[in-house]
């Protein structure tokens, strides 16, 4: 076991003049569920996209088992390392299974016809996201919570050691969630896979998450287990907001829970805008 | 996969339907077994010669012409649809049209003498420098956005037209009637050696786009899925672009401009065999020839004052069809 | 729809212009009581339908067409004319004299600018709208638009009226009409199966109830596109080959050229087996003024020389006329 599958050193990207992350150190262990947490524009999407080749740091430096990502083939990355993120709206009719298909391109590429392997594999990676009775099912006709959950059958197919995975509980109502995060430690659980989860959602990343990454104005604020990292002060530096952290009854894990503010209603928009949340 | 091979087996015979029926039908009558006859090189016994040679030298060009231009706008079709991920491009979406409109009228107001052949070609260098300014113009460090082509097609294709109407506007009377039929489409200038040279082109774009097909396949995913998903999109988008271009410049050269085959085709053939481009491809190639093989038949004969624009026949049936299918999927193509 | 081409070619003479002539006669019968009166005030009636009137002799005239450019020179007229189209270019004189913009796109300005007072123009060519806006600006505008040639000789008379030369007019169109008469006059038969083309690539060829139909038909021809519903139908190289034409004609314009090689190799038409495809001046044929008699004339000639070199050769190798 490898605790450096990803890691990260000094890691800095701006958009223009505004600096997105600045010295961001990071180390995710393989088979970990880890999860980076942090408020909008903390600077959580930006970290995943230089993992994923897409965009390169301006300073510090990135690496996928010790090589960086833009060293590696289009093809060799993308059987290490998957990606579920927002994908946006299809207008062509394509089926579930036509989808998920599409995961395996890196290891028929261009010219290859799906194999029987292929065909296992995407069989498999139906039946760990529940979707083998939608598998002819066109993609237009699913809600939002079966199409993310083909979304992470796709990346399943691809077969990749690792997977990150950007907001994929974003617009997805509580059952789906639960749901979501159970097929991902499942996965972590019976594959091997690691998984670097983005995500500003508290309660579940404290209940599912094994390490956490807390991110916060482009820097990393804390990381480490749950209970070291989601303390109250903790929180209000990168949420802006105050929280009671105790345990879940039925789980023993952390359990984070917002605590109203006590002064009026507009006097409590304004002192949140005063110590308003990172980034 | 049985299925899939009786869609293909229909497609193909309705492929060829068309082209006998192409054979067959004109001002001067053949018969069904003469063209049979004709075409099994058999001599022309019972057809006359005349018949033959309007079969062989007449039909048949043209409905190889129909076969191949319809084909190839089909396919650029499809591969524009993919590249911009937008149902409702066609091949002229990006200046292609306008560059070659702009060629065409360069060849018949410029060139003196015979713009039988100087045509078709600076419609092609017209088409090619159209479709190279707009991607060139697209073209960001960070690689070249849905947006900024669609925009920049928009601009050029704009500025085109304005450059046709100044022609227009300017041209000496006599000059014009020629380019203006061109524009409408026009598939009566098939000949076997146009055909001849027009059918490498052809076969080199469908081969490279069919080569393609996986990597349209993950286009429609977006290009970052794509990306992650281990396809080098901006390599990709480029040749898909560039071939997708010079299929549709090439036709347009030798057939003028023949509107709605590369929008619609490409619906009608997902309807049957799904977005899959391993199979899109080659579907959208025989229904866009079997399509504009029938259009034409239907513009040789059915007007009552001789031909009429192929492009017109095509729009006129296109268009009703199109809302068909936009009703039929609840308003979504 | 369809005529017998045997009586259409033998009739074409005095009857082709059968539905015109009650037209014309009642265009003369509006005409008669001015006729008497051909002095000044002048109240005709154009092809518009509108009463226009002149209080005196016109002294500047602009013409918005070449034809009728033309029929100003022929009534000896053309001092008046203070501005012409850039197509007026017969006689040579014509293109010397201020230009006001096309046939399509006359320019206002510079047609009020030449201070005319009366405009002659045409129902088809030029644009309606534009000749409602001199209209409105009080200059008398007189709009004609020949179908027939029968109508052209009329609007020569009437617009020797309107310049003040009624008997001029007369005069000149009753010789055009002789001319005219005597062609019609001449040996008809055989009957060449004609194609009038006025573009070689699309191949558009002149139908019925047209100028060029009408030059075919008054020399003995038979119209080959005859069959073809539309004023101008556009031929394919099948419908060429079906027709069969014995003569091609080709209005020769800018822009026309011969036909392609594809084309003519086509030796199953008489005209391209025998070689048979002549090219008159455009100007000539497509213009309805005084020269579309030489047209006729020429017209003519191309079809006497054919029945010459077909009575010369034996029947069958030349091809039939069916």
């Amino acid at each position: 076991m490898r605790n450096d599958l990803l890691a990260a050193k000094g890691l800095t990207f701006r958009y223009g003049e505004r600096a997105v992350l600045s010295g961001v150190d990071l180390l995710v262990g393989e088979g970990e569920v880890a999860v980076l947490l942090g408020p909008n524009g903390a600077g959580k999407s930006t970290l995943l996209k230089i993992f994923s080749g897409l965009i390169r740091p301006h300073a510090g430096e990135a690496t996928i088992l010790d090589r960086s990502p833009s060293s590696y083939g289009r093809r060799e990355m993308a059987r290490i390392l998957s990606v579920v993120g927002q994908d946006p709206p299809l207008d062509f009719p394509m089926s579930v299974e036509e989808y998920v298909m599409l995961g395996r391109f890196p290891h028929h590429g261009f010219f290859g016809q799906p194999t029987a392997a292929d065909r296992r594999e995407v069989d498999q990676a139906l039946a760990m996201t529940s979707l083998s009775d939608l598998r002819s099912r066109g993609l237009g006709e699913l809600s939002a919570g079966e199409r993310q959950r083909t979304a992470v059958a796709r990346a399943i197919a691809q077969g990749a050691k690792v997977m990150l995975l950007d907001e994929p509980t974003a617009f997805l109502d509580i059952y789906h969630r639960v749901m979501f995060f159970e097929i991902v430690t499942r996965l972590a659980k019976s594959c091997g896979v690691t998984a670097l989860i983005a995500s500003h959602d508290l309660a579940l990343c404290a209940e599912y998450g094994e390490r956490i990454i807390l991110l916060a104005k482009g820097k990393v604020r804390a990381a480490g287990r749950p209970g070291e990292v989601l303390t109250p002060g903790n929180i209000r530096e990168a949420f802006g907001v105050d929280a009671v952290c105790d345990r879940n009854p039925a789980t023993g894990a952390v359990r984070v829970t917002p605590v109203r503010k006590k002064t009026g209603r507009d006097e409590g928009e304004s002192a949140l805008r005063d110590s308003g949340p990172a980034g | 996969m049985r299925n899939r091979a009786i869609v293909f087996l229909l497609l193909a015979s309705s492929f060829a339907g068309a082209v006998v029926l192409s054979l067959s039908v004109g001002p001067l009558p053949v018969t069904l077994g003469q063209v049979f006859r004709i075409l099994s090189g058999g001599s022309a016994d019972g057809a006359g010669e005349t018949a033959m040679r309007v079969v062989l030298t007449l039909r048949l060009p043209r409905a190889l012409l129909g076969a191949l231009v319809g084909g190839a706008l089909s396919s650029s079709g499809v591969a524009f649809q993919a590249l911009l991920r937008n149902p409702l491009a066609d091949p002229y979406i990006l200046g292609v049209s306008g560059g070659a409109a702009v060629g065409a009228m360069t060849a018949r107001l410029l060139l003196p003498g015979d713009s039988f052949l100087s045509l078709p070609l600076c419609a092609f260098l017209g088409a090619a420098l159209a479709a190279s300014v707009v991607f060139v113009l697209a073209r960001r460090r960070s690689g070249v956005s849905r947006e900024r082509l669609i925009l920049m097609g928009v601009i050029v294709g704009a500025f085109l037209n304005a450059l046709i109407m100044m022609m227009v506007a300017l041209a000496p009377p006599g000059r014009i009637p020629g380019a203006v039929y061109w524009l409408m489409g026009d598939l009566s200038l098939g000949t076997l050696g146009r055909v001849g040279l027009l059918a490498p082109y052809v076969a080199a774009g469908v081969v490279i786009l069919f080569l393609l097909s996986r990597g349209m396949d993950l286009l429609l995913l977006g290009d970052e899925a794509a990306f992650q998903s281990g396809l080098p999109v901006e390599r990709v988008k480029t040749v898909v672009y560039l071939t997708a271009s010079l299929l549709a410049g090439s036709v347009v050269a030798f057939s003028g401009l023949i509107g709605f085959v590369g929008l619609i085709v490409p619906h009608g053939a997902r309807s049957i065999v799904g977005s899959g481009h391993r199979r899109l491809l080659p579907a959208a190639f025989l229904l866009g020839g079997t399509f504009l093989i029938l259009a034409d038949v239907l513009a040789r004969t059915a007007g009552p004052s001789g031909e009429l624009p192929v492009g017109a026949v095509t729009a006129l049936s296109g268009a009703p069809f199109f809302l068909y299918l936009l009703r039929r999927n609840g308003g979504k193509p | 729809m369809r005529r017998l081409p045997d009586s259409a070619g033998r009739a074409a003479g005095r009857a082709g212009t059968h539905w015109v002539l009650p037209v014309a006669v009642l265009l003369l019968l509006f005409a008669l009581p001015l006729r008497v009166q051909a002095s000044f005030p002048l109240v005709m009636k154009d092809d518009r339908g509108v009463s226009v009137r002149l209080d005196a002799s016109p002294r500047r005239v602009v013409s918005l067409a070449p034809n009728l450019t033309e029929i100003v020179f022929l009534l000896g007229r053309e001092d008046l004319l203070v501005g012409v189209t850039r197509f007026c270019n017969y006689p040579a004189r014509a293109a010397a004299l201020p230009r006001v913009g096309g046939i399509v796109d006359p320019d206002v300005e510079r047609i009020v600018a030449a201070d005319p007072d009366l405009v002659l123009c045409t129902t088809d060519g030029n644009p309606k709208e534009r000749v409602r806006v001199l209209e409105a600006m009080g200059i008398p505008c007189f709009a004609v638009g020949p179908q027939n040639l029968a109508a052209v000789f009329h609007t020569i008379e009437r617009i020797g009226k309107l310049l003040g030369v009624p008997g001029k007019g007369r005069r000149e169109a009753e010789s055009l009409r002789a001319r005219a008469e005597r062609v019609s006059r001449e040996k008809r038969t055989p009957s060449p199966r004609v194609l009038f083309v006025v573009s070689t690539s699309p191949i558009i060829a002149a139908g019925n109830g047209t100028f060029l139909d009408e030059l075919v038909r008054i020399p003995g021809g038979r119209n080959a596109a005859g069959r073809f519903a539309g004023r101008y139908p556009r031929l394919s190289v099948e419908d060429l080959i079906a027709a069969g034409p014995d003569i091609i004609l080709v209005a020769g314009m800018t822009g026309v050229e011969g036909f392609s090689p594809d084309v003519s190799r086509w030796a199953e038409v008489p005209a391209f087996r025998n070689g048979d495809v002549v090219t008159l001046d455009g100007d000539l044929v497509t213009r309805p003024g005084p020269r579309m008699v030489a047209a006729l004339e020429g017209v003519a000639k191309v079809f006497s020389a054919w029945r010459e070199r077909r009575a010369a050769s034996p029947v069958g190798e030349r091809g039939s006329t069916r």
